[in-house]
Protein backbone atom coordinates (compact mmCIF):
# COMPACT_ATOMS: atom_id res chain seq x y z
CA UNK A 1 0.00 0.00 0.00
CA UNK A 2 3.03 2.30 0.41
CA UNK A 3 4.53 2.18 -2.91
CA UNK A 4 0.80 2.99 -4.17
CA UNK A 5 0.99 5.96 -1.90
CA UNK A 6 4.15 7.51 -3.63
CA UNK A 7 2.73 6.76 -6.87
CA UNK A 8 -0.32 8.56 -6.58
CA UNK A 9 2.18 11.59 -5.28
CA UNK A 10 2.92 11.84 -9.04
CA UNK A 11 -0.85 12.23 -9.88
CA UNK A 12 0.05 15.97 -8.84
CA UNK A 13 0.38 17.44 -12.45
CA UNK A 14 3.84 19.33 -11.61
CA UNK A 15 5.26 16.49 -9.65
CA UNK A 16 4.60 14.27 -12.78
CA UNK A 17 5.85 17.11 -14.83
CA UNK A 18 9.30 17.50 -12.75
CA UNK A 19 9.85 13.63 -12.47
CA UNK A 20 9.17 13.19 -16.38
CA UNK A 21 11.67 16.35 -17.67
CA UNK A 22 14.48 14.89 -15.19
CA UNK A 23 13.96 11.63 -16.06
CA UNK A 24 13.51 11.87 -20.00
CA UNK A 25 16.72 12.35 -21.62
CA UNK A 26 18.17 9.29 -19.84
CA UNK A 27 15.24 7.07 -21.33
CA UNK A 28 15.78 8.61 -24.76
CA UNK A 29 19.32 7.40 -23.99
CA UNK A 30 18.63 3.99 -23.25
CA UNK A 31 15.81 3.21 -25.50
CA UNK A 32 18.24 4.65 -28.58
CA UNK A 33 21.20 2.88 -26.94
CA UNK A 34 18.98 -0.93 -26.98
CA UNK A 35 17.53 -0.06 -30.30
CA UNK A 36 20.83 0.44 -32.30
CA UNK A 37 22.65 -2.14 -30.83
CA UNK A 38 19.62 -4.64 -31.06
CA UNK A 39 18.60 -3.69 -34.62
CA UNK A 40 22.20 -3.76 -35.69
CA UNK A 41 23.26 -6.77 -34.11
CA UNK A 42 20.02 -8.74 -35.18
CA UNK A 43 20.51 -8.00 -38.52
CA UNK A 44 24.23 -7.45 -39.41
CA UNK A 45 25.66 -10.37 -36.73
CA UNK A 46 23.48 -13.01 -36.89
CA UNK A 47 23.02 -15.81 -39.55
CA UNK A 48 20.43 -16.57 -41.81
CA UNK A 49 17.83 -19.43 -40.58
CA UNK A 50 18.01 -22.38 -42.07
CA UNK A 51 14.38 -23.05 -43.52
CA UNK A 52 13.44 -18.72 -43.98
CA UNK A 53 16.80 -17.28 -45.28
CA UNK A 54 17.80 -13.99 -44.30
CA UNK A 55 13.93 -13.44 -44.15
CA UNK A 56 13.84 -14.11 -40.16
CA UNK A 57 15.43 -10.85 -39.02
CA UNK A 58 12.02 -9.16 -39.57
CA UNK A 59 11.87 -10.93 -36.56
CA UNK A 60 13.25 -8.19 -34.73
CA UNK A 61 11.21 -5.68 -36.16
CA UNK A 62 7.48 -7.44 -36.20
CA UNK A 63 7.96 -9.53 -32.22
CA UNK A 64 8.80 -6.08 -30.13
CA UNK A 65 6.03 -3.96 -32.13
CA UNK A 66 3.26 -6.54 -31.51
CA UNK A 67 4.10 -6.71 -27.99
CA UNK A 68 4.37 -3.04 -27.52
CA UNK A 69 0.72 -3.07 -29.53
CA UNK A 70 -0.95 -4.88 -26.71
CA UNK A 71 1.07 -3.83 -23.94
CA UNK A 72 0.27 -0.19 -24.84
CA UNK A 73 -3.36 -0.93 -24.97
CA UNK A 74 -3.74 -2.87 -21.76
CA UNK A 75 -1.98 -0.09 -19.99
CA UNK A 76 -4.47 2.29 -21.92
CA UNK A 77 -6.94 -0.88 -20.08
CA UNK A 78 -5.70 0.03 -16.72
CA UNK A 79 -5.35 4.55 -17.30
CA UNK A 80 -8.96 4.51 -18.13
CA UNK A 81 -9.74 1.92 -14.91
CA UNK A 82 -7.95 4.57 -12.79
CA UNK A 83 -9.59 7.53 -14.24
CA UNK A 84 -13.00 6.04 -13.63
CA UNK A 85 -12.26 4.83 -10.26
CA UNK A 86 -9.86 7.67 -8.92
CA UNK A 87 -10.67 10.82 -11.48
CA UNK A 88 -6.87 11.83 -11.70
CA UNK A 89 -6.49 13.71 -15.23
CA UNK A 90 -3.05 12.36 -15.68
CA UNK A 91 -4.56 9.34 -15.96
CA UNK A 92 -7.18 9.86 -18.93
CA UNK A 93 -4.22 11.81 -20.66
CA UNK A 94 -2.05 9.31 -20.21
CA UNK A 95 -4.26 7.04 -22.38
CA UNK A 96 -4.72 9.56 -24.66
CA UNK A 97 -1.74 10.16 -25.25
CA UNK A 98 -0.52 6.72 -25.55
CA UNK A 99 -3.53 5.43 -28.31
CA UNK A 100 -1.64 7.04 -31.07
CA UNK A 101 1.89 5.62 -29.93
CA UNK A 102 0.07 1.63 -29.71
CA UNK A 103 -1.76 2.98 -33.31
CA UNK A 104 1.95 2.97 -34.77
CA UNK A 105 3.28 -0.25 -33.14
CA UNK A 106 0.37 -2.17 -34.11
CA UNK A 107 0.95 -0.75 -37.87
CA UNK A 108 4.33 -1.57 -37.66
CA UNK A 109 3.36 -5.14 -36.64
CA UNK A 110 1.12 -5.42 -38.93
CA UNK A 111 3.17 -4.23 -41.89
CA UNK A 112 6.21 -6.01 -41.28
CA UNK A 113 4.16 -9.19 -40.73
CA UNK A 114 2.56 -8.84 -44.16
CA UNK A 115 6.33 -8.37 -45.79
CA UNK A 116 7.41 -11.72 -43.58
CA UNK A 117 4.91 -13.31 -44.94
CA UNK A 118 5.17 -12.99 -48.15
CA UNK A 119 8.02 -15.12 -48.75
CA UNK A 120 7.41 -17.20 -46.21
CA UNK A 121 3.59 -17.97 -46.22
CA UNK A 122 3.17 -16.98 -49.83
CA UNK A 123 0.48 -14.53 -49.12
CA UNK A 124 0.56 -10.86 -47.75
CA UNK A 125 -2.75 -11.43 -45.38
CA UNK A 126 -4.72 -14.26 -44.13
CA UNK A 127 -7.37 -14.36 -41.68
CA UNK A 128 -5.81 -16.14 -38.87
CA UNK A 129 -6.67 -15.67 -35.51
CA UNK A 130 -3.23 -13.46 -34.67
CA UNK A 131 -3.59 -11.42 -37.50
CA UNK A 132 -7.43 -10.82 -37.02
CA UNK A 133 -7.16 -9.60 -33.42
CA UNK A 134 -4.76 -7.29 -34.74
CA UNK A 135 -7.04 -6.19 -37.35
CA UNK A 136 -9.21 -5.29 -34.29
CA UNK A 137 -7.21 -4.13 -32.12
CA UNK A 138 -5.81 -1.46 -34.97
CA UNK A 139 -9.89 -0.75 -35.56
CA UNK A 140 -9.92 -0.26 -31.74
CA UNK A 141 -6.66 2.12 -31.50
CA UNK A 142 -8.23 4.49 -34.58
CA UNK A 143 -11.74 4.49 -32.99
CA UNK A 144 -10.57 5.28 -29.94
CA UNK A 145 -8.58 8.14 -31.23
CA UNK A 146 -11.33 9.57 -33.57
CA UNK A 147 -13.31 9.54 -30.46
CA UNK A 148 -10.99 11.25 -28.74
CA UNK A 149 -11.05 13.93 -31.38
CA UNK A 150 -14.48 14.43 -31.58
CA UNK A 151 -15.61 15.41 -28.57
CA UNK A 152 -14.21 18.89 -27.44
CA UNK A 153 -15.17 18.57 -23.88
CA UNK A 154 -12.20 17.22 -21.87
CA UNK A 155 -14.06 15.59 -19.24
CA UNK A 156 -16.71 14.42 -21.46
CA UNK A 157 -14.34 12.86 -23.83
CA UNK A 158 -12.36 11.39 -21.45
CA UNK A 159 -15.04 9.18 -19.94
CA UNK A 160 -16.15 8.31 -23.24
CA UNK A 161 -13.27 7.27 -24.24
CA UNK A 162 -12.46 5.11 -21.43
CA UNK A 163 -15.85 3.45 -21.63
CA UNK A 164 -15.23 2.84 -25.21
CA UNK A 165 -11.72 1.01 -24.28
CA UNK A 166 -13.10 -1.24 -21.44
CA UNK A 167 -15.88 -2.15 -24.26
CA UNK A 168 -13.21 -2.55 -27.08
CA UNK A 169 -10.95 -4.37 -24.79
CA UNK A 170 -13.47 -6.96 -24.70
CA UNK A 171 -14.35 -7.18 -27.96
CA UNK A 172 -10.69 -7.72 -28.78
CA UNK A 173 -10.20 -10.35 -26.61
CA UNK A 174 -13.85 -12.00 -27.88
CA UNK A 175 -12.86 -11.77 -31.23
CA UNK A 176 -9.29 -13.43 -30.86
CA UNK A 177 -11.11 -16.56 -29.48
CA UNK A 178 -13.95 -16.16 -32.22
CA UNK A 179 -11.21 -16.92 -35.40
CA UNK A 180 -10.18 -19.63 -33.38
CA UNK A 181 -12.82 -21.40 -34.36
CA UNK A 182 -11.53 -21.15 -38.15
CA UNK A 183 -8.62 -23.89 -37.07
CA UNK A 184 -6.59 -22.70 -40.09
CA UNK A 185 -3.57 -20.82 -37.67
CA UNK A 186 -0.81 -20.05 -40.70
CA UNK A 187 0.64 -17.84 -37.54
CA UNK A 188 3.01 -19.86 -35.75
CA UNK A 189 2.71 -20.03 -31.84
CA UNK A 190 4.55 -18.36 -29.28
CA UNK A 191 8.74 -18.27 -29.76
CA UNK A 192 9.71 -16.62 -26.77
CA UNK A 193 8.18 -17.82 -23.35
CA UNK A 194 9.64 -18.05 -19.67
CA UNK A 195 9.94 -21.96 -19.74
CA UNK A 196 12.92 -22.12 -21.96
CA UNK A 197 12.14 -25.20 -24.00
CA UNK A 198 9.68 -23.78 -27.10
CA UNK A 199 12.13 -20.88 -27.25
CA UNK A 200 13.71 -19.98 -30.85
CA UNK A 201 17.62 -20.46 -30.57
CA UNK A 202 19.65 -18.36 -28.66
CA UNK A 203 21.42 -16.71 -31.84
CA UNK A 204 18.33 -15.05 -31.95
CA UNK A 205 16.77 -14.54 -28.80
CA UNK A 206 19.60 -12.30 -27.22
CA UNK A 207 19.52 -9.92 -29.77
CA UNK A 208 15.39 -10.24 -30.27
CA UNK A 209 15.71 -9.86 -26.03
CA UNK A 210 17.92 -5.96 -26.84
CA UNK A 211 14.91 -5.28 -29.39
CA UNK A 212 12.13 -5.79 -26.96
CA UNK A 213 13.49 -3.83 -24.70
CA UNK A 214 14.57 -1.04 -26.57
CA UNK A 215 10.98 -1.05 -28.52
CA UNK A 216 9.17 -1.05 -24.31
CA UNK A 217 11.70 1.94 -23.47
CA UNK A 218 10.67 3.79 -26.52
CA UNK A 219 7.46 3.71 -26.15
CA UNK A 220 7.49 4.65 -22.57
CA UNK A 221 9.30 7.46 -23.16
CA UNK A 222 7.02 8.64 -26.25
CA UNK A 223 4.25 8.23 -23.80
CA UNK A 224 5.76 9.78 -20.94
CA UNK A 225 6.41 12.88 -23.38
CA UNK A 226 3.24 12.67 -25.27
CA UNK A 227 1.60 13.00 -21.56
CA UNK A 228 3.70 15.88 -20.18
CA UNK A 229 3.00 17.84 -23.68
CA UNK A 230 -1.13 17.25 -23.05
CA UNK A 231 -1.00 18.47 -19.89
CA UNK A 232 0.53 21.28 -21.06
CA UNK A 233 -1.65 22.05 -23.39
CA UNK A 234 -4.37 21.37 -20.72
CA UNK A 235 -2.69 24.70 -18.79
CA UNK A 236 -2.79 26.51 -21.89
CA UNK A 237 -6.42 26.07 -22.68
CA UNK A 238 -6.80 26.79 -19.27
CA UNK A 239 -5.04 29.96 -19.55
CA UNK A 240 -6.83 31.18 -22.50
CA UNK A 241 -9.78 30.55 -20.49
CA UNK A 242 -9.06 32.44 -17.50
CA UNK A 243 -8.64 35.45 -20.04
CA UNK B 1 -42.74 0.94 -19.69
CA UNK B 2 -45.69 -0.67 -21.65
CA UNK B 3 -46.42 2.60 -23.02
CA UNK B 4 -43.35 3.85 -23.93
CA UNK B 5 -42.74 0.31 -25.62
CA UNK B 6 -46.01 1.22 -27.62
CA UNK B 7 -45.07 4.72 -28.28
CA UNK B 8 -41.71 3.85 -30.07
CA UNK B 9 -43.13 0.89 -32.39
CA UNK B 10 -45.87 3.23 -33.13
CA UNK B 11 -43.82 6.02 -34.05
CA UNK B 12 -40.99 3.88 -35.97
CA UNK B 13 -44.05 2.45 -37.74
CA UNK B 14 -45.38 5.72 -39.15
CA UNK B 15 -42.10 6.97 -39.49
CA UNK B 16 -42.01 4.43 -42.45
CA UNK B 17 -38.50 4.51 -43.14
CA UNK B 18 -36.12 2.50 -40.90
CA UNK B 19 -38.54 -1.25 -40.67
CA UNK B 20 -38.89 -1.15 -44.31
CA UNK B 21 -35.57 0.21 -45.46
CA UNK B 22 -33.87 -2.69 -43.83
CA UNK B 23 -36.53 -5.63 -45.03
CA UNK B 24 -35.63 -3.89 -48.32
CA UNK B 25 -31.71 -3.54 -48.36
CA UNK B 26 -31.64 -7.19 -46.60
CA UNK B 27 -33.26 -8.63 -50.13
CA UNK B 28 -31.03 -5.90 -52.08
CA UNK B 29 -27.94 -7.80 -50.98
CA UNK B 30 -29.30 -11.10 -51.42
CA UNK B 31 -30.23 -10.68 -55.14
CA UNK B 32 -27.02 -8.28 -56.00
CA UNK B 33 -24.76 -11.17 -54.89
CA UNK B 34 -26.18 -13.77 -56.68
CA UNK B 35 -25.73 -12.24 -59.60
CA UNK B 36 -22.62 -10.72 -58.78
CA UNK B 37 -21.33 -14.16 -58.43
CA UNK B 38 -23.06 -15.48 -61.62
CA UNK B 39 -25.32 -18.83 -62.40
CA UNK B 40 -22.93 -21.30 -60.24
CA UNK B 41 -25.79 -23.03 -57.77
CA UNK B 42 -23.05 -24.53 -55.75
CA UNK B 43 -20.77 -21.61 -55.01
CA UNK B 44 -24.56 -19.81 -54.18
CA UNK B 45 -24.88 -22.51 -51.36
CA UNK B 46 -21.38 -22.52 -50.16
CA UNK B 47 -21.26 -18.59 -49.40
CA UNK B 48 -25.27 -18.38 -48.83
CA UNK B 49 -24.71 -18.61 -45.04
CA UNK B 50 -21.92 -15.51 -44.92
CA UNK B 51 -24.14 -13.35 -47.11
CA UNK B 52 -27.05 -14.18 -45.09
CA UNK B 53 -25.39 -13.07 -42.23
CA UNK B 54 -23.53 -10.16 -43.48
CA UNK B 55 -27.03 -8.82 -45.27
CA UNK B 56 -28.37 -9.10 -42.07
CA UNK B 57 -25.75 -7.40 -39.97
CA UNK B 58 -25.03 -4.56 -42.79
CA UNK B 59 -28.77 -3.63 -43.03
CA UNK B 60 -30.03 -3.78 -39.55
CA UNK B 61 -26.73 -1.59 -38.82
CA UNK B 62 -28.41 1.39 -41.27
CA UNK B 63 -31.09 1.79 -38.88
CA UNK B 64 -29.12 2.48 -35.64
CA UNK B 65 -28.86 6.43 -36.11
CA UNK B 66 -32.62 6.44 -36.14
CA UNK B 67 -32.36 4.68 -32.67
CA UNK B 68 -31.37 7.59 -30.27
CA UNK B 69 -30.60 10.13 -33.03
CA UNK B 70 -34.52 11.86 -33.29
CA UNK B 71 -35.00 11.36 -29.72
CA UNK B 72 -32.00 13.37 -28.75
CA UNK B 73 -32.53 16.29 -31.37
CA UNK B 74 -36.02 17.02 -29.81
CA UNK B 75 -35.21 16.90 -26.97
CA UNK B 76 -36.83 13.51 -25.54
CA UNK B 77 -33.75 11.83 -24.11
CA UNK B 78 -33.26 14.28 -21.29
CA UNK B 79 -36.98 13.86 -20.69
CA UNK B 80 -36.77 10.54 -20.55
CA UNK B 81 -34.04 10.25 -18.14
CA UNK B 82 -36.21 12.94 -15.46
CA UNK B 83 -38.61 10.46 -15.59
CA UNK B 84 -38.83 8.06 -12.38
CA UNK B 85 -37.98 5.28 -14.68
CA UNK B 86 -34.93 4.32 -14.55
CA UNK B 87 -32.93 5.35 -17.61
CA UNK B 88 -31.67 1.29 -18.00
CA UNK B 89 -35.27 0.23 -18.62
CA UNK B 90 -35.99 3.09 -21.45
CA UNK B 91 -32.49 1.58 -22.97
CA UNK B 92 -33.99 -2.13 -22.61
CA UNK B 93 -36.91 -0.79 -24.43
CA UNK B 94 -35.32 0.62 -27.01
CA UNK B 95 -33.34 -2.31 -27.87
CA UNK B 96 -36.54 -4.73 -27.31
CA UNK B 97 -38.46 -2.31 -29.92
CA UNK B 98 -35.48 -2.21 -32.50
CA UNK B 99 -35.28 -5.71 -32.59
CA UNK B 100 -38.70 -6.41 -32.86
CA UNK B 101 -39.16 -4.03 -35.71
CA UNK B 102 -35.81 -4.58 -37.52
CA UNK B 103 -34.34 -7.91 -36.13
CA UNK B 104 -37.05 -9.84 -36.36
CA UNK B 105 -38.29 -9.56 -40.16
CA UNK B 106 -34.94 -9.66 -41.32
CA UNK B 107 -35.11 -13.38 -39.50
CA UNK B 108 -38.39 -14.14 -40.79
CA UNK B 109 -36.88 -12.89 -44.06
CA UNK B 110 -33.86 -14.64 -44.03
CA UNK B 111 -35.44 -18.24 -46.00
CA UNK B 112 -36.96 -16.06 -48.33
CA UNK B 113 -33.57 -14.45 -49.48
CA UNK B 114 -31.38 -17.74 -48.61
CA UNK B 115 -33.78 -19.21 -51.74
CA UNK B 116 -32.58 -16.37 -54.07
CA UNK B 117 -29.13 -17.57 -53.20
CA UNK B 118 -30.16 -21.01 -53.98
CA UNK B 119 -30.76 -22.25 -50.91
CA UNK B 120 -33.19 -24.85 -49.48
CA UNK B 121 -35.68 -23.79 -47.11
CA UNK B 122 -34.79 -25.92 -44.57
CA UNK B 123 -31.11 -24.38 -44.57
CA UNK B 124 -32.69 -20.94 -44.89
CA UNK B 125 -34.81 -21.73 -41.58
CA UNK B 126 -31.32 -23.09 -40.13
CA UNK B 127 -29.86 -19.81 -40.99
CA UNK B 128 -32.95 -17.99 -39.62
CA UNK B 129 -32.49 -19.68 -36.49
CA UNK B 130 -28.99 -18.56 -35.96
CA UNK B 131 -29.85 -14.74 -36.92
CA UNK B 132 -32.91 -15.03 -33.97
CA UNK B 133 -30.27 -15.90 -31.39
CA UNK B 134 -27.78 -13.87 -32.67
CA UNK B 135 -29.18 -10.49 -33.45
CA UNK B 136 -30.17 -9.51 -30.30
CA UNK B 137 -25.94 -8.77 -29.31
CA UNK B 138 -26.62 -6.72 -32.58
CA UNK B 139 -28.85 -4.50 -31.42
CA UNK B 140 -27.59 -4.55 -27.54
CA UNK B 141 -24.17 -3.38 -29.48
CA UNK B 142 -25.84 -0.90 -31.67
CA UNK B 143 -27.59 1.30 -29.05
CA UNK B 144 -24.40 1.26 -26.96
CA UNK B 145 -22.81 2.94 -30.08
CA UNK B 146 -25.20 4.85 -30.70
CA UNK B 147 -25.36 6.17 -27.34
CA UNK B 148 -21.45 6.37 -27.14
CA UNK B 149 -21.40 8.72 -30.43
CA UNK B 150 -24.62 10.86 -29.32
CA UNK B 151 -24.45 14.48 -30.20
CA UNK B 152 -21.08 14.24 -32.00
CA UNK B 153 -20.01 16.76 -34.62
CA UNK B 154 -18.28 13.30 -36.86
CA UNK B 155 -21.23 10.75 -35.49
CA UNK B 156 -21.97 8.48 -38.53
CA UNK B 157 -18.02 8.65 -39.25
CA UNK B 158 -17.30 7.16 -35.50
CA UNK B 159 -20.48 4.81 -35.51
CA UNK B 160 -18.62 3.12 -38.66
CA UNK B 161 -15.42 2.76 -37.10
CA UNK B 162 -16.76 1.36 -33.78
CA UNK B 163 -19.14 -0.68 -35.17
CA UNK B 164 -16.68 -3.19 -36.51
CA UNK B 165 -14.73 -4.89 -33.98
CA UNK B 166 -17.56 -5.11 -32.07
CA UNK B 167 -19.71 -6.88 -34.25
CA UNK B 168 -17.11 -9.26 -35.11
CA UNK B 169 -17.37 -11.98 -32.94
CA UNK B 170 -21.20 -12.31 -33.36
CA UNK B 171 -20.39 -12.09 -36.93
CA UNK B 172 -17.92 -15.20 -36.82
CA UNK B 173 -20.20 -17.49 -34.39
CA UNK B 174 -23.17 -16.45 -36.21
CA UNK B 175 -21.83 -17.70 -39.76
CA UNK B 176 -19.85 -20.73 -38.38
CA UNK B 177 -22.91 -21.69 -36.57
CA UNK B 178 -25.33 -21.61 -39.50
CA UNK B 179 -23.07 -23.20 -41.94
CA UNK B 180 -22.14 -26.28 -39.43
CA UNK B 181 -25.99 -26.81 -38.98
CA UNK B 182 -26.48 -27.02 -42.90
CA UNK B 183 -23.13 -29.33 -43.16
CA UNK B 184 -23.79 -31.62 -40.29
CA UNK B 185 -20.95 -30.98 -38.55
CA UNK B 186 -20.36 -33.45 -35.44
CA UNK B 187 -20.94 -30.25 -32.96
CA UNK B 188 -22.23 -27.77 -34.17
CA UNK B 189 -24.07 -26.87 -30.80
CA UNK B 190 -20.28 -24.57 -29.62
CA UNK B 191 -20.22 -21.50 -31.65
CA UNK B 192 -24.48 -21.55 -31.63
CA UNK B 193 -23.97 -21.54 -27.71
CA UNK B 194 -21.00 -19.03 -27.53
CA UNK B 195 -23.40 -16.94 -29.82
CA UNK B 196 -26.34 -17.10 -28.11
CA UNK B 197 -23.93 -16.00 -24.78
CA UNK B 198 -22.41 -13.20 -26.33
CA UNK B 199 -26.16 -12.32 -26.88
CA UNK B 200 -27.13 -12.57 -23.56
CA UNK B 201 -24.20 -11.01 -22.13
CA UNK B 202 -24.63 -7.52 -24.08
CA UNK B 203 -27.83 -7.24 -23.69
CA UNK B 204 -27.16 -7.53 -19.73
CA UNK B 205 -24.30 -4.70 -20.14
CA UNK B 206 -25.31 -2.49 -22.65
CA UNK B 207 -28.03 -0.89 -20.79
CA UNK B 208 -26.22 -0.12 -18.04
CA UNK B 209 -23.19 0.87 -20.54
CA UNK B 210 -25.92 3.30 -22.12
CA UNK B 211 -27.87 4.70 -19.96
CA UNK B 212 -24.20 5.60 -18.02
CA UNK B 213 -23.25 6.99 -21.24
CA UNK B 214 -26.31 8.97 -21.70
CA UNK B 215 -26.45 10.68 -18.45
CA UNK B 216 -23.04 11.54 -19.63
CA UNK B 217 -23.82 13.21 -22.69
CA UNK B 218 -26.96 14.94 -20.75
CA UNK B 219 -24.75 16.32 -18.14
CA UNK B 220 -22.11 18.27 -20.84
Amino acid sequence: MKAFNIIWGFANPHRFITLVTAILPTLWCLSLLCLVSGLVWGFAFTPPDFVQGAAVKIIFLHVPAAFMAINVWLMMLVASLIWYIRRHHISALSARAAAPVGAIMAVIAILTGALWGKPIWGTWWAWDPRLTSFFVLLVCYIGYVALWQAIEEPNWAADATAALCLFGSLFALLSRYAVIFWNQGLHQGATISLDQETNIHNVYYFPLLLCIAGFAILAVTLILYRTRTEILKTRIRAINVAE
Amino acid sequence: MKTLFAQELRLSLRGGGRFGMALVLYFAIGFLVSLGLGPDRFAHQLIAPSVLWVGALLSSLLTLDSLLFRDHQDGTIERLILTPLPTENIIMVKVFAHWILVCLPLCIAAPLVGLIMNLELKSGAIAAFTLLIGTPAISAIGIFVAALTLGMRQGHLLQAILIIPACIPTLIFGSIGAAQLMTTTPSPERPLATLAAISLATIGLTPFASSFLLHLNARH
